[in-house]
Order: structure tokens, then sequence, then C-alpha cells
């Protein structure tokens, strides 16, 4: 009787913590601070697309391009673009988030991406 | 002594069912934060998306419009009618960052007076000029994202403009044709060497006007019996266009005698 019940409490136990690290609510509360962060980026791409316009993002070389986002970029925001087989200022591996976008331009395909650097 | 075990027992179990619970509604907590968060997310792509799509398509046909005009020269006698011609039509389709989206746009000649507009990410081609070549661009473009849980349609029309100079076309056409013209005209008898002496005198102000107006002038003639047939051609060079620069070329043409 007391094995029985020292193995029923100890299973029962053993379900409950597994069902806690099954949900583990810090999976989805990084979620929301990296989808945020994603949020925040797309407001820099914006920023970019608004600054440069199409028309330059379409006929101006890769390295001016390439220039002003860098003056753009700051220590954990950054942005990066891909067009030509250019691609400057590359993410760096593990961003906290990243968000890109790819403009279909009459000339050119441009792709800008903006990443938060891990402090 | 079983008795407090039992007891032991069923306050182990409670407590874990509390932690499970306690897990389980802080679980739901943050799930619907990451549902709102993945929401607000798409939202703001969407929102990017859509600007650039608008100016994207947009920018397709002032390509276009661009193409036609570069690749096309004008006819004196059909300017007005030439010009509707450089209306166009561009659409974009596709699925960028999880968001499937469409864009079309088209365009019309428009004839309004010079007016701001606000598709900045166009510039300096947005608004109208008092004498270039407007376009009114009406622009349609859905998003759907999050398998149909956001979804935005902007119906908008914007006006945009090619930087070439079809009142300084028209009026050049018209000095040029009335010209050239006045000077053949009355020739007699049918003198070839005559006829070249007045192209020669009335050339030089012709091509001073349309250089005064930016553009460069070419004309010849010829003689046909007693018919002096003429023509000339108008550029307007180096336009600076939405892919590159290019000359905007029109003609003319006509006979005397």
């Amino acid at each position: 009787m007391r094995i029985i019940d020292i193995a029923v409490g100890t299973g029962y136990a053993a379900l409950c913590l597994m069902l806690v690290f099954a949900m583990n609510p810090v999976v989805s509360e990084e979620t929301s601070s990296q989808l945020a962060a994603q949020s925040r980026l797309d407001g820099a791409i914006d920023l970019f697309v608004e600054r440069v316009g199409l028309v330059d993002l379409n006929l101006s070389p890769a390295a001016d391009l390439c220039q002003t986002a860098a003056e753009m970029s700051n220590s954990t925001v950054g942005l990066s673009l891909a067009m030509d087989g250019v691609d400057c200022r590359p993410a760096p591996p593990f961003p906290i988030a990243s968000s890109d976008l790819t403009l279909a331009l009459p000339d050119r395909t441009v792709t800008v991406e903006a990443w938060l650097a891990r402090g | 002594m079983a008795r407090k075990g039992i007891a032991a027992t069923l306050a182990s179990i409670a407590l874990f069912t509390m932690l499970v619970i306690a897990d389980s509604a802080l679980m739901v907590g943050e799930g619907n934060l990451a549902a709102t968060a993945q929401l607000t997310r798409l939202e703001s792509h969407e929102l990017v998306l859509g600007d650039s799509l608008m100016g994207e398509a947009s920018l397709r046909v002032l390509a276009q419009s661009q193409a036609y005009l570069a690749g096309r020269p004008g006819d004196c006698s059909s300017l007005s009618q030439y010009l509707d011609g450089a209306a166009a039509n561009a659409s974009l389709a596709g699925d960028q960052g999880g968001i499937n989206y469409s864009a079309a746009a088209r365009s019309s000649r428009w004839e309004g007076g010079a007016m701001t507009d606000n598709l900045t990410v166009l510039s300096p081609f947005s608004g109208a000029s008092a004498s270039a070549l407007n376009l009114r661009v009406s622009t349609i473009v859905s998003e759907t994202g999050g398998g149909g849980t956001v979804s935005r349609t902007r119906d908008e029309a914007h006006l945009l403009h090619i930087p070439i100079e079809p009142v300084a076309a028209s009026f050049l056409c018209d000095f040029t044709m009335g010209g050239l013209g006045r000077a053949f005209s009355g020739l007699s008898p049918c003198n070839a060497t005559v006829a070249a002496t007045e192209f020669s005198a009335v050339l030089p102000s012709l091509e001073g006007e349309a250089r005064s107006l930016g553009f460069a002038l070419d004309a010849g003639w010829s003689l046909s019996g007693c018919r002096v047939g003429y023509w000339f051609t108008l550029v307007e060079p180096r336009v600076a266009g939405v892919t590159g620069a290019f000359d905007w070329e029109v003609r003319g043409s006509g006979e005397a005698g």
C-alpha cells in the first residue's frame, strides 16, 4: 500500500513537472519581445526607403546607397542592403531580431534588412 | 503513520496541480501577448510593404511612360493624342514576410495645373508640374497576412509627372512650322537656290527660339517640282527620367509652293 502510494505520488509529480516544462511561458515572452522588436525595425526600413526614395534606390550606385544605410545605422539598429550582387553591411550571425523588405524596382531588385544587434 | 503519508501525498498532489494551473494561466497570458504582438507585427509590416508597393507600382507606370516617350517621337500634328498614349498599366504580386500581396496601377494624362502630392517616396516626380507631362496614377494595393487575419486594401490616386516640356514643344511646333512655311511660300519660279537662301535665312532664328526653350532643332527641305517639302525635329535632350536620362523628340513636316 505504501509503495503504491509513493509510486502514484511520484508519477503525478513527474507528470506535473513535464507539463510545467512543456508549457514554458518564457518561449512566448521571447517571441513577443522579438515581434515587438521587428515592428520597430519595420519603422527603420520605412524611414530609410522614404529618405532615399525609390528613384534613387533604382538608379544610384550601390556604394552610395550602402553609405546612406551606414549613416542611418547605429550601435543597436543596423541596416543592410542587397542589390546587384552586392551585400553591404550584412546582418550579424545571430541578431536579436531582424526584418526585411524586398523592392522590385524597374531596373533592380533591392532588399533592405534592418536588424537589432545583441548588446 | 499511514494517514500522515496519505495526507502528505494529497498535499503534494494539490501543490503540483496548483503549479500546473498557475503555469498554464501564465502560458495563456503570454500566448495572448504573443498573438497580439504577432498581429501588431503583421500590421506594421503590411504598412511598410503597402507604402513601398504603392510607390513601386507607380514607379513602374512612370518607367513605362518614359519608355514610350523615349522610344516613339511625337508628331506636331497630333501631340495631344501622342501624350495621351503615354498612359500605362503595371501590376505586382507575390509573398513577402508571410504577407500575400498584389498591386495594380494605371495612369491617365492629367491636364490640371501644378499640384503637390504626398507620394514623396517618388520625389522628385511626385505632384503635377505646370509645364511637364502630368499623370494621374490610380493604384490598388491588397495585402493579406496571418492566414487572412490581417488584411489591408488601399485604393489611392496620386499625381506624378515626367519632366518633358510638352507646352514648349507645342509652341515650337507652331513657331517652326510657321517660320518654314512663310520662308518657302511664294517662291517663284520654283528656284532651288532661292529656297536654299530663304531656308538659311530663317533657320538661325528658329534654332535660337528652340534653344531658348531647352530644345535642339534640326530641319531640312527638298524641292519636288514646284513644291517645297520641309521637315524638322525638336529634341529635348537629357530629360531626367525615373530610369535615367532620355532624349524626347517631336517631329513636324509640311510643304509649300
